[in-house]
């Protein structure tokens, strides 16, 4: 039944063809590890689907019409939505870290040529990229659905600086899979996707937010990441540099902590 | 700390390099691995107490031990999972991250994660694109046997086949030191003959093998060479054969048939005397001498058979000796009852 394979010529033989790595270890592992995340059926749904349907729902419930408040209403409740979608796609991937953690399966990497530190950059890549659907495809509902009409330069400006922002949440998501206990990494990464959304004024406007919410909204990375979002789509505003200070201030603080988790997780990964 | 270096008991001949350093100087080849003087703590649980060890490469060497014996810990440091608190590790001469990079070290970590929510084949896709210079994924599959299932997700494997997937993730480094911890855990009888049968074949070009497990026939057969370790030392290093002897008691059978128990029991060397069955069987220290008073006293004692120490008998010999000059229990472990803890 079972052979196992007996005959074979020995390897000794260096004139023996070897595969060539087309791909470093971390770039082959992210692209390996975003199709992987792609195929999975509840990632696509909670963080692809879900913010589509929200933008429909909301867009078409608050912004209907076509006058051109309503245009611009909905292109606010498109930036909100694909924040919103953004936003649980990175902490997702954080979760998943937390999950490789409990298995063991971050010790079966470390195995590999895969240097640790390589293989968090590689996840944090694979997390940026894991954002990308749930901000297109919002996006591309606000063009077909919504009717929004801007000029290209201000979509690609509102996407790519959206995305930009996005870094400090991948960290978060990365830290929270190292910090996080298996057991309760669902639970705590649902929390703090809806804290920041709702502190960040994904879900209700700031402006409808007391004042001591709305003070607090501005040290929220959510708040500007959708600020950011906006900002090209209305002329006449200053840019948010408050908003780049608080990224960076949230992206050194996580970095830190997600350093010494690393070194945490290293240690006590399950044996 | 107690005196280990003077309990070590090494059982070395020629050809058994235990004294890895001068080995080096002659052939100028580094040791596959050597570890020494290591130590490792878990909280106040010594996991390794100033281990010393040195492999040459090409050869297969079976760790024994009880559960705790700090089997999983050493194979954890040296393949740079795990830091020593004290003492250095190295293979082929480097520090063991630096020699898994070059991905010269292939693991099979004992119960070791796959990843969930994954079928066979994109485990192996993942994988085969993070070592330095892979095996052939085809091979890999090939030698592993894994055709039949590359399409079942890793969290439906039977036992026999999640071991079999991490052995192809040990290999498929095409490493020059394979580590298998435990490697035949949840494997029916035939497919550990067909992995052992597959292992031989991949080393046979002169790879170095380092080996835990439960099973001391497994030991007995595959491995030119066996450590015992126990709380963290090292307590007997050698051939299969050498420490077989260790145990130099022999038993002696014959037919229960106009012979008296009693009596034999009287005889030089005899140590225990029982009957089994329709065959009456002496424990002696020198059958020669036990033999030659019995054909004089007894002479109707037939169908004589001397029969020497299993491996098993050694073990055992070996874990009482332990835990008689350490005052300690290891907690009634039998390799019996370890095959059990082994699932």
């Amino acid at each position: 039944m079972t052979t196992f394979v007996a005959d074979r010529s020995p390897r000794s033989d260096p004139s023996r063809p070897r595969p060539r790595r087309h791909l470093s270890a971390p770039v082959h592992y992210a692209v390996h590890s975003t199709w992987l995340t792609l195929k999975n059926f509840a990632f696509v749904i909670f963080a692809v689907g879900m913010p589509l349907v929200l933008y429909l729902v909301f867009s078409q419930t608050f912004a209907s019409g076509s006058t051109p408040d309503a245009r611009l209403a909905s292109a606010m409740i498109m930036v909100s939505m694909a924040a919103y979608g953004s936003l649980g796609a990175a902490m997702s991937g954080g979760s998943q870290l937390a999950l490789e953690r409990r298995s063991g399966w971050f010790r079966q990497l470390s195995v590999t040529a895969l240097a640790p530190r390589s293989f968090l950059l590689a996840k944090a890549a694979v997390i940026m990229i894991l954002v990308l659907p749930s901000l297109l495809l919002v996006y591309a509902a606000g063009f077909v659905v919504g009717g929004i009409r801007l000029p290209v330069a201000v979509w690609l400006a509102s996407l790519g600086l959206m995305w930009l922002a996005l870094i400090p949440l991948a960290i978060l998501g990365i830290v929270l899979g190292l910090w996080v206990k298996a057991e309760a990494v669902g639970g705590v990464t649902t929390l703090v996707l809806l804290l920041m959304a709702m502190l960040g004024g994904l879900w209700v406007p700031v402006d409808l937010m007391p004042s001591a919410a709305q003070a607090l909204a501005q040290t929220m990375p959510a708040y500007w990441l959708a600020e950011l979002g906006r900002w090209p789509m209305l002329p006449g505003t200053s840019f948010p540099w408050v908003g780049v200070g608080v990224l960076i201030a949230w992206s050194a603080g996580l970095t830190v902590l997600g350093a010494v988790g690393f070194r945490r997780a290293a240690a006590t990964s399950k044996r | 700390m107690p005196p280990t270096q003077n309990r070590v008991m090494v059982l070395t001949d020629s050809t058994i390099g235990a004294d890895g350093p001068a080995l080096d100087a002659h052939s100028g080849v580094a040791p596959a691995i050597r570890l020494e003087g290591v130590h490792k703590s878990y909280g106040s649980v010594r996991a390794v107490d100033g281990l010393d060890l040195t492999i040459a490469p090409g050869e297969i060497v079976a760790v024994l031990g009880p559960n705790g014996a700090g089997k999983s810990t050493t194979t954890e440091m040296i393949t740079g999972i795990t830091q020593p608190d004290g003492g250095r590790v190295e293979v082929f001469g480097q520090p063991p991250r630096v020699a898994v990079l070059q991905g010269r070290v292939g693991v099979m970590l004992q119960a070791g994660a796959l990843l969930q929510e994954a079928t066979v084949r994109d485990v192996l896709r993942l994988m085969h694109g993070l070592h330095a210079h892979p095996l052939p994924l085809a091979e890999v599959i090939e030698r592993a046997d894994l055709g039949g299932f590359l399409k079942t997700r890793t969290e439906k494997l039977s036992g026999g086949q999640a071991q079999r997937l991490r052995y192809a993730l040990a290999i498929m480094a095409d490493p020059q030191l394979l580590i298998l911890d435990e490697p035949t855990v949840g494997m029916d009888v035939e497919i550990r003959r067909a992995f052992w049968a597959s292992m031989r074949d991949l080393v046979a070009d002169g790879r170095t093998v380092l080996f835990a497990t439960h099973h001391l026939d497994e030991a007995d057969t595959e491995a030119d060479r066996i450590v015992v370790l126990a709380r963290g030392r090292l307590i007997a290093d050698g051939t299969p054969a050498m420490i077989k002897n260790r145990v130099a008691d022999r038993t002696i059978t014959l037919a229960d048939r106009g012979v008296r128990l009693a009596e034999l029991a009287r005889l030089p060397g005899v140590i225990g005397a029982e009957r089994m069955g329709s065959r009456l069987q002496l424990r002696t220290t020198d059958s020669d001498r036990t033999l030659r008073a019995m054909i004089a006293s007894q002479p109707e004692a037939a169908e004589l058979e001397v029969v020497s120490a299993s491996l098993e008998d050694a073990f055992l010999t070996l874990m009482r000796d332990e835990q008689a000059s350490d005052g300690h229990t290891l907690d009634g472990q039998t390799p019996d009852k370890l095959s059990e803890d082994a699932r």
